[in-house]
C-alpha cells in the first residue's frame, strides 16, 4: 500500500523524479566507469609486470643492510606521519655484488615449494654502435632455454629472423629503440662493454614487452655474450624466479632470502613506487566519486524536501486516514530509495556501453606502458558495488526529508489550510 | 439509551503561544449512536479544536475523551491511527483529496491503509461512489471534478470503512448554496438509511438547524445544547 502511494507520487511528479534519477544515474555511472578504467589500467600494469619481469629476483646483495631496517618501520624515515597508503620502500640502489655459485643457487631455488623455475641473469650497461650512431643500452644476458621457463622472451619477439638459442652472436632490441633509431632487424651492430670489449651482433628480432622503459633501452643477448662484454667471468648479477602464484611472490622472496642469504625482491617490491602512485590515484578517484555521489544525494534530498513541503496537506490527510508517523517516514524513504534504485540500475547498461566503447578507443599517447587501447576492467563488482552504494546513499539521503514529513501534525495542517 | 458512542469530560485545551490561550475551558458532552449533531459558534469559539480532540487528532491539555468506552487520551500513536482508520470518518472544509489518485482510489485509500486487498477495496469504493451519485466519475482525478463532486468523494471516502462516527469540519464551507443543500441531503440520507452517527462543525446556522441537535460554543464553553428532534 505504501509502495502503491510511493509509485504514484513518483509517476505523477515525473519531472522531479526524472531529475533525481538522472543525478543518481550519473553518480553511479561515473563510479562504474572510473573504477573500470582505473582498475583496468592497474591490472594491465600488473599483468605486464608479472609476465615481463621476474616474480622474484635474487640479487648479489647480502641481507641485513641498514636500509631494510628502516623499510620495516611503519613510519617514513624523515616524516613522523604514519603512512595511510601501504607501500614498500624501494631499497636504494648500490653497486651490486655478483653471484658466483649461480648454478648451485638455481638448483637450490628450484627445489623451494611454490617456485616454478629459475634462470640466471646478467644485467649491465653497454654502448651500441651502428654506423655513426652510438647509444647506451641496458644489456640483458639470458640463458635462452632456461629463460623461457621463467619469463618468456620469445613471446615478445616481433619480426624474428633467428633465435638466441641457435645464434650465439645475436641480440634482440627493444621495439621503441629500433623505431627511434631506424635500425632494421637483421642489421649488425657493435656492442661495447665498459672496458672496451667489443662484440658484433646481428639483430634477430624486435622485442616488445609493452613496458615502455624496457622497450626503449633493452638489448637482449646470450648470458655468455653479456659476461664477456661486462668482464664478469663466470658470474651473474641475479637469478630470476618464476613462482606458481604471483600473489605469494612476496613470501617466497622471504623464504629465498633465508635460504640463500642473498636479498630477494618480489615484483611487488620492485614496483613499489608505481603501486604507491596507483594507490594515491585510486584514493583521489574515490574522493572525487564520493563528491559526485554526495551531489546526487543532495539532489534526492532536495527533491524529496520539495515534495514533502508541497505535500504537507496530503501528509495530513493520510495521517487522518490512519497512517502513523512511521508509515509516513517509510513512505518517503521508499520514494527516495526507489528513485535511487531506478537511477542506479539504469546506470548499468550505460556504463557497460561506455566501457565497451572506451575499450575500443585507440590510445594515442604513450606513457608508462604501451597500450593499444584502454584496458578496461570487466568484472561484476564494477557494477554491483557502485549500484549498492548508490541505493544506500539514496536511502540515507531520503531519511532526513522523511523524518521531517513524519513530524507534521495533521491538526496544524488542517488548521492552517482553514485559515 | 445505553452507553454513548462518544463522550468527553471536562475537556480543556490550552495553546502555548507567546500568550497562552485557553481554547476550551472544560467541556462535557455525550453523543448517542445514530445522532446527527452540529457544533456551531463564531470563529475562535473553539469548535474546530473540539472536533480534533473528539477525533483523537489532537490531545487535550486535561480531561478525557471516551470513544465507545475507550479513553482516547491513553492510546499510543499506532492505536490512535488504527482507531481513526477503522472507526472514524473525516470530511474537511477543503476537500483534501489526494491529487495523484483517481476518485475511486481516493475513496479506497482508508481500506488500503487498513490492509484490505486492492480489488475488494476498489469495488467497495466504486459502489459507494455510485451511491453518492458519482458512478460516472470513478476514474477522474480530483482536479477534473467540481467542488461539490470533490466533497461528495470526500464523504464517500469517510464512509468507506463503515465508521462509528463521521466527523465533518465545515463541510459546506467551500460550496455554493445549491451544493450545500445537496450535501445536507446526502448526509441526512446516510444518517437515516445507515443510522450513521454524524458530528458536523459549521458556522452556518441554517445548516445546523436542520440537524437533530445543536451545540453552541462560545469562548471555549458550551452555552447551549438544544435537541431539535
Amino acid at each position: 500500500m505504501l509502495l502503491f502511494i510511493a509509485l504514484r507520487h513518483l509517476r505523477k511528479r515525473w519531472r522531479t523524479t526524472l531529475l533525481t534519477v538522472g543525478g543518481v544515474l550519473l553518480g553511479v555511472f561515473a563510479m562504474s566507469f572510473m573504477a573500470s578504467l582505473m582498475l583496468g589500467l592497474r591490472s594491465k600494469f600488473m599483468d605486464s609486470i608479472t609476465t615481463a619481469a621476474p616474480h622474484v629476483e635474487v640479487t648479489g646483495k647480502p641481507l641485513w643492510s641498514p636500509s631494510r631496517l628502516f623499510a620495516a618501520s611503519p613510519f617514513e624515515q624523515d616524516n613522523a606521519l604514519p603512512t595511510f597508503i601501504r607501500s614498500f620502500r624501494p631499497p636504494p640502489s648500490r653497486p651490486e655484488k655478483r653471484l658466483k655459485t649461480y648454478r648451485q643457487l638455481v638448483r637450490l631455488i628450484e627445489r623451494v615449494s611454490g617456485v616454478a623455475a629459475a634462470a640466471p641473469q646478467v644485467r649491465g650497461k653497454a654502448l651500441l654502435v651502428y654506423g655513426s650512431l652510438t647509444r647506451t643500452v641496458n644489456l640483458w644476458g639470458i640463458a635462452p632455454e632456461a629463460q623461457e621457463r621463467v619469463i618468456s622472451v620469445r613471446q615478445y619477439l616481433r619480426d624474428a629472423i633467428g633465435d638466441l638459442a641457435q645464434v650465439p652472436n645475436g641480440c634482440y632490441l627493444g621495439k621503441e629503440f629500433l623505431r627511434r633509431t631506424g635500425i632494421p632487424v637483421g642489421a649488425k651492430v657493435t656492442l661495447i662493454g665498459p672496458n672496451g670489449t667489443q662484440i658484433r651482433c646481428r639483430i634477430l628480432a624486435r622485442y616488445w614487452s609493452g613496458v615502455r622503459e624496457t622497450d626503449e633501452l633493452i638489448c637482449i643477448v646470450r648470458l655468455k655474450t653479456a659476461q664477456t662484454l661486462l668482464n664478469f667471468g663466470d658470474e651473474v648479477t641475479s637469478i630470476a624466479v618464476r613462482v606458481q602464484d604471483v600473489y605469494r611472490a612476496f613470501d617466497i622472496a622471504r623464504t629465498l632470502e633465508r635460504l640463500t642469504g642473498y636479498q630477494a625482491r618480489s615484483w611487488q617490491e620492485a614496483n613499489a613506487n608505481y603501486f604507491a602512485l596507483f594507490n594515491l590515484q585510486d584514493l583521489i578517484t574515490a574522493l572525487l566519486l564520493m563528491a559526485t555521489l554526495v551531489v546526487a544525494a543532495f539532489g534526492i534530498a532536495n527533491g524529496l524536501i520539495t515534495t514533502v513541503l508541497q505535500k504537507q496537506r496530503d501528509i495530513g490527510i493520510l495521517k487522518a486516514l490512519g497512517l502513523t508517523a512511521r508509515d509516513i517516514a517509510v513512505l518517503f524513504v521508499l520514494e527516495g530509495t526507489l528513485t535511487g534504485t531506478i537511477g542506479a540500475l539504469l546506470a548499468i547498461p550505460l556504463a557497460a556501453k561506455a566501457i565497451d566503447v572506451m575499450s575500443r578507443v585507440p590510445v594515442a599517447g604513450e606513457g608508462l606502458m604501451t597500450l593499444e587501447t584502454f584496458a578496461m576492467l570487466r568484472h561484476p563488482a564494477i557494477y554491483w558495488l557502485p549500484v549498492t552504494i548508490g541505493i544506500v546513499v539514496s536511502a540515507i539521503a531520503a531519511f532526513f526529508p522523511a523524518r521531517m514529513a513524519a513530524r507534521y501534525d495533521p491538526v496544524e495542517i488542517v488548521r492552517s489550510a482553514a485559515q | 439509551m445505553g452507553r454513548p458512542i462518544l463522550a468527553c469530560y471536562e475537556l480543556r485545551k490550552v495553546f502555548n503561544g507567546q500568550v497562552p490561550t485557553e481554547a476550551l475551558r472544560g467541556i462535557t458532552l455525550q453523543f448517542r449512536r445514530g445522532e446527527f449533531a452540529s457544533i456551531v459558534g463564531p470563529s475562535g469559539s473553539g469548535k474546530s479544536t473540539l472536533l480534533y480532540l473528539l477525533s483523537g487528532l489532537d490531545k487535550p491539555t486535561s480531561g478525557r475523551v471516551e470513544f465507545d468506552g475507550v479513553d482516547l487520551t491513553t492510546l499510543n500513536e499506532r492505536a490512535l491511527a488504527e482507531f481513526r482508520n477503522r472507526r472514524m470518518g473525516f470530511v474537511f472544509q477543503f476537500h483534501f483529496l489526494l491529487p495523484e489518485f483517481t476518485a475511486v482510489e481516493n475513496v479506497a485509500m482508508p481500506l488500503l491503509i487498513a490492509g484490505v486487498n486492492r480489488r475488494e477495496a476498489l469495488d467497495k469504493a466504486a459502489e459507494l461512489l455510485k451511491r453518492v451519485g458519482l458512478g460516472h466519475r470513478l476514474r477522474h482525478y480530483p482536479s477534473q471534478l467540481s467542488g461539490g463532486e470533490q466533497q461528495r468523494v470526500a464523504i464517500a471516502r469517510a464512509l468507506v470503512n463503515d465508521p462509528d462516527i463521521l466527523f465533518c469540519d465545515e463541510p459546506t464551507g467551500m460550496l455554493d448554496s445549491k451544493n450545500a443543500q445537496a450535501l445536507y441531503e446526502l448526509l441526512r440520507e446516510v444518517n437515516t438509511e445507515r443510522g450513521q452517527t454524524i458530528l458536523v462543525v459549521t458556522h452556518e446556522r441554517e445548516f445546523a438547524r436542520r440537524t437533530d441537535r445543536i451545540i453552541q460554543l462560545q469562548d471555549g464553553q458550551v452555552i447551549a445544547d438544544e435537541r431539535l428532534r
